[in-house]
Parts: structure tokens; C-alpha cells; sequence
């Protein structure tokens, strides 16, 4: 088939809309309907993966005592709308674990302002707004360093969504190591997704199309109340316990109000790596609180694939006076599955992961395209399969920097496109790869449901 | 414009909508995804239209903005390599659908509107507000790399 052959057949697969088009004003109408109801702060029930049959009960409660907190706090209402995909943040709200800022910057017609702080010794969520009368679709990019200039370490930041003018965002930073800082030097630069323009803007259009430039930059600087940045409790346990067959030890749990740290020590005797846990903790009180959904679930090191922290929602505000651990899934990296070896011309791999198959290996002109299919943990949600190295013959390392994810992928030979339901399709290239096979890194092995779950006792 | 000429004015568009986002965009979940979102900011901000009969570039716009907005979420999680405009031998050896993907943005944008969204060439300029030879020039570009030979009687 031709190159035209190919666009012909395209346009022709193309003809066939999908049906839910032909309503999707009616449902842009009942959207726009719904948002201009009086609003109601909303309940998050928290799921995870394997987590679906257990009750949370981290509500925003509207009560009296929060009812006048926004009366004294009048953003606290919009906050507490902005945080509800949070349990933990959401409790900080109700217990007015708040830091105002107002602080406010305007340039090139746009202002930003920051509204609110919520921060702990190793958690920090700023809550800003920007708005402008001629932009309608901006984006801030953040940058952080301590109020000297000096250049953080050890932490991640996290920004984006889709937000409207005077919508309330937030950027979230993370410390891996160390305690937050007195303060930090927050660099914000905005650009317009230029969405819809009604007037020309105050600087010069490129004359081509490019991506989107900084219009402005601000620059606060933020200093903490250090009664919140205080604030954290360190449980030291140091209690060993089997896991799926596997020796760990809880060395410690610490507690902040914007999440748990669950601290594990691995043991040389295991035969594989713990990647990730299906897990929460339960108080007195019969209240749970789960895996982070909406964040940072657990964190490692570069010394080795073993994941020795794991983040859970908190129980800071619950006034807990015992609590429980239960773990009932692991997540699984296998000692003697660190490498995998695909046979890039037989098309055979030595092992895969646990619902992992090879589709196909196809080379053009000195690039291998792989493709591999997992089974969906959730409906339409793909996970990562392999990480981004991968090694030669002579054990030589490379590193690809392009991978694509989707329901379908195109099968050459049968000049088609194919899927299948409850499956997705990773897709990877090695250019200008030299041999015949090649060595590949999983991200995970197995996993393992418990069918008694382990329980630690907290405090 | 009140709503029951909105949805008439867009039913006949909505199709073209969705086989540009379709191009731009990879797949059908997320082409419907940026259709549905773009119709919802549409609806919204359809006050503010000051020329009805711009209408369906207006609402272009706003899709590509969606498309473009969706691709760089994705650049967050999993990077989609585009391919150097010199390597036209790549492009040559992929199937017509991955090598339209790997485009640059500019480039995949003037053919997914052109040649799959069935977009005038004045209608392509105005939607991503570039000038029409622009449009021409990488409407040239991107069906040189592709190996493709189509006229305009073909985009039209």
C-alpha cells in the first residue's frame, strides 16, 4: 500500500465518528448548569487499586465551628473546594491548619496572588490564584530555592490542572530529606494557552507559531509560621514481620497533617524488591486512612529498586489514640527479573511481568519499535511497564526518551489497527540499536493480594 | 447566539472537530475528551463571541488549545519523542498514523486541521492565528517529510 493508499484508508477509518459526539452540547449545557449552582463543599472518598470494599470516612464536614471559620477566613470556602481530592488536606482546612498569605503581584497585565499556605515539616501547598483582563488560559510554572537564593535538594514539585481566571491552584512541594526551611523563594513564570484572546495582548506575537513564552514572572518570597512547620510526630517501631514470604522491618512512622510516612528496612536475604503496597491505617475510632491517590505514593533511592518510604493520607487531625496498620497488597521487582532479555528478532522474551505479554518487534532502518501489552489494573488507566534503560550485548547501557501509551497499536503486517478490552499497549523505540537482542528493566515483576493482611500495631 | 443555534451551528462541525483532535491527539478517548472539553469552554464563553459568523474557526481555536494542552499533561508522564525535520528516512519508515503523531506540533497541527479535519486554508490560518502562507509553508513541509502527495483539491 502507498502513501495515498494510506491516507484514503485513514480518512476512510475516520468517517465512522464515535456516537457520543452527537450530544456533546447537551452535556457541555447540564456541565455549565451544574457549575452555576450554589457550591457545596464535597466529599472525597479515597479508593485505591485494591482498596475499593473499605469504608473512608475523611469527610469536609460543614459544621458550625467551620461555618464561622470561613466566615473569618472568606477564601477558606473556595480552599476547601480546591483541596477535596484530599483527605488530609482537606482535614487541615476544617482544623483551620491554614497560613494566609495576600500577597499580591501584577506585570504585563497579569496578577498573581497568593492566597493561602498549607505547610508542615515536609509538605508545602501553596494556593494562588492568577487573573487578567486579556488572558484566559495561563499556566504557572514554579521554581523554588531558600530565601538566600541557595538552591534546595532532596525535593519535588508538583503544579498543573486545568483552571479557569480567579480559580484557586496550587503547587505542591515535597521533601524527601531534611525539614522544610524558614522560608522559601518561590519564582512563579505564567504563559497563556491563548484559548480565547479579546484583546491584543501587551507584547508582541511571534510572527511564527511557537510554544507558549513566559508573559510574566513573580517572585515571592515565603515565610512559614513556624507553629505549623513544627508540627509532625516520629513513632519509632522497629518491628520486623513477613510480607508475601519476604523479611521487612517498620522502622518508622511518622506523622504530619499532610500525610504518613511509612519507613521500611529491606533484608538481603529477600529475593526480590518491594515496589509499591495496597495498605492503610486504622485508629480506635474505626477510621481508615489509605494510600495517597493524588500525589507522591512512595519514594526510594538510586542505590537500589526497593521502595523504603510509602505515603499514606493522615491521621494528624483524627485526635487518634491507637492505630493499626493492615497491609493486604504488595507490588513485586524480582531479584532475578531486574533485567529481562527480549530476542528482537524471534520476537521472544526470557520473562515478562505478571500479565505482561511482547506483541511484536519491528525494525526500520536501524530502529527497533517494541510493543508490550499489560492488563489494566483500572478501566482505561495504563501504568509505566518498563523503565527507560535498557542494555546491550556487551551489557553497555542506553536510554530511550520516547515511549507512548494507548488502547490500540498498529500491526504492520495486517496493516490494521488492533486492541483489546481491559488491555493497554506500551510502545518504546531503540534507535539505531545494533543487535539482535537486548535487556530490558521492569518496573515491577508480580503482584500479591494477601488473603490474611498483615497487621502492625502503631500505638 | 443562544444555545439551540449553538448546538445547530455545531453538529455539522463536530465531526471535523473530532478527526483533527483523532490526528493530533493519538487516540479516540482523548480526541472526544478534547472535543467534549472544548464545547463545554465554548458554551461558556460564547457571551464573549463578538462575530457569529466566526463561529466554527472560534471554536477551532479552542479545541487546538485543548489538544495542546492535553500533549503537554502527557509530556509530565510519558515523553512522545518527535522526530528532527532532517529525518525524513524515519518518517518514511513509519505507518502514515505514527508518522503524522511524531510530526512537530506546528507541522501536525496544519495537517490534522488541512487534510483530516477538511479545514479551508483560510479557516487553518485563522484557527491557529498564523498567516496563510504560514499555513502553505508547513502544510509543504510536513507532507515533504511524510512522503505524502496530496493537492489542495484534496484537503478541501
Amino acid at each position: 500500500m502507498n502513501r495515498k493508499e494510506e491516507y484514503q484508508q485513514m480518512l476512510q477509518t475516520l468517517e465512522g465518528t464515535p456516537p457520543q459526539l452527537s450530544d456533546a452540547a447537551a452535556r457541555a449545557k447540564t456541565r455549565l448548569q451544574r457549575r452555576k449552582r450554589v457550591r457545596h463543599l464535597v466529599a472525597a472518598p479515597l479508593t485505591s487499586a485494591a482498596a475499593v470494599a473499605l469504608a473512608f470516612i475523611m469527610l469536609v464536614n460543614v459544621s458550625m465551628p467551620f461555618a464561622m471559620a470561613c466566615g473569618r477566613l472568606p477564601f477558606l470556602r473556595e480552599l476547601a473546594a480546591a483541596v477535596a481530592y484530599s483527605p488530609s488536606l482537606s482535614a487541615a482546612v476544617k482544623n483551620e491548619y491554614v497560613q494566609p498569605m495576600e500577597l499580591e503581584q501584577t506585570e504585563h497585565e497579569i496578577t498573581m496572588r497568593i492566597e493561602y499556605l498549607i505547610v508542615d515539616q515536609k509538605q508545602l501547598n501553596i494556593f494562588y490564584t492568577l487573573s487578567s483582563p486579556i488572558y484566559t488560559a495561563m499556566d504557572a510554572s514554579p521554581e523554588i530555592a531558600l530565601l538566600d537564593g541557595t538552591a534546595m535538594e532532596s525535593y519535588s514539585i508538583s503544579s498543573g490542572g486545568m483552571y479557569e481566571n480567579d480559580d484557586l491552584r496550587c503547587f505542591s512541594l515535597d521533601l524527601v530529606q531534611g525539614d522544610m526551611p524558614e522560608g522559601i523563594r518561590l519564582v512563579a513564570r505564567v504563559h497563556d494557552n491563548g484559548a480565547h484572546v479579546s484583546q491584543e495582548p501587551v507584547r508582541a506575537e511571534e510572527e511564527e507559531y511557537a510554544a507558549p513564552r513566559a508573559i510574566s514572572e513573580f517572585t515571592f518570597e515565603l515565610r512559614f509560621d513556624p507553629n505549623f512547620t513544627s508540627k509532625g510526630e516520629i513513632i519509632t517501631l522497629n518491628e520486623d514481620f513477613i510480607l508475601d514470604g519476604m523479611h521487612l522491618r517498620v522502622t518508622t512512622i511518622e506523622i504530619y497533617p499532610s500525610h504518613i510516612r511509612l519507613n521500611l528496612q529491606d533484608d538481603a536475604s529477600n529475593t526480590a524488591w518491594l515496589k509499591s503496597l495496597t495498605y492503610y491505617v486504622e485508629n480506635e475510632k474505626g477510621e481508615m486512612f489509605g494510600s495517597i491517590s493524588n500525589g507522591i505514593t512512595a519514594t526510594g533511592s538510586t542505590d537500589s529498586p526497593f521502595m523504603a518510604s510509602h505515603r499514606l493520607e493522615s491521621s494528624f487531625f483524627s485526635q487518634s489514640r491507637s492505630l493499626t496498620l493492615h497491609i493486604t497488597d504488595a507490588e513485586w521487582l524480582s531479584k532475578d527479573m531486574e533485567q529481562i532479555e527480549v530476542d528482537l528478532l524471534a520476537q521472544t522474551a526470557s520473562s515478562l511481568p505478571q500479565g505482561v505479554a511482547l506483541v511484536s518487534t519491528n525494525c526500520v532502518n536501524g530502529t527497533w519499535e517494541l510493543v508490550f501489552s499489560g492488563k489494566e489494573q483500572r478501566e482505561h488507566a495504563s501504568y509505566q511497564l518498563f523503565s527507560h534503560s535498557y542494555y546491550g550485548e556487551q551489557g553497555e547501557e542506553y536510554f530511550f526518551n520516547a515511549s507512548s501509551s494507548g488502547t490500540s497499536y498498529y500491526d504492520p503486517e495486517q496493516m490494521e489497527y488492533r486492541e483489546e478490552a481491559g488491555y493497554f499497549y506500551e510502545r518504546f523505540w531503540l534507535k539505531d540499536y545494533p543487535y539482535d537482542t537486548v535487556r530490558l528493566t521492569p518496573i515491577f515483576s508480580h503482584r500479591a493480594h494477601l488473603e490474611a493482611s498483615v497487621v502492625i500495631h502503631v500505638k | 447566539m443562544d444555545f439551540e443555534e449553538f448546538a445547530a451551528r455545531l453538529q455539522p462541525l463536530n465531526p471535523r472537530l473530532y478527526r483533527t483532535a483523532r490526528m493530533y491527539l493519538g487516540d479516540e478517548s482523548s480526541a472526544l475528551e478534547a472535543v467534549d472539553e472544548a464545547v463545554y469552554k465554548g458554551l461558556k464563553a460564547l457571551p464573549k463571541l463578538r462575530e457569529e459568523a466566526y463561529f466554527e474557526t472560534w471554536m477551532t481555536r479552542i479545541l487546538m488549545n485543548e489538544c495542546k494542552r492535553e500533549l503537554r499533561r502527557r509530556k509530565r508522564e510519558v515523553i512522545m519523542e518527535t522526530l528532527p525535520e532532517m529525518a525524513a528516512q524515519a518518517y518514511d519508515a513509519l505507518p502514515l498514523n505514527d508518522a503524522v503523531l511524531r510530526l512537530p506540533e506546528e507541522l501536525k497541527a496544519v495537517i490534522s486541521l488541512r487534510y483530516f479535519g477538511g479545514f479551508t486554508l483560510a479557516e487553518t490560518a485563522q484557527s491557529l492565528q498564523i498567516p496563510q502562507g504560514t499555513v502553505v509553508t508547513r502544510q509543504r513541509r510536513a507532507l515533504a517529510l511524510l512522503k505524502l502527495e496530496l493537492s489542495e483539491e484534496d484537503a478541501e
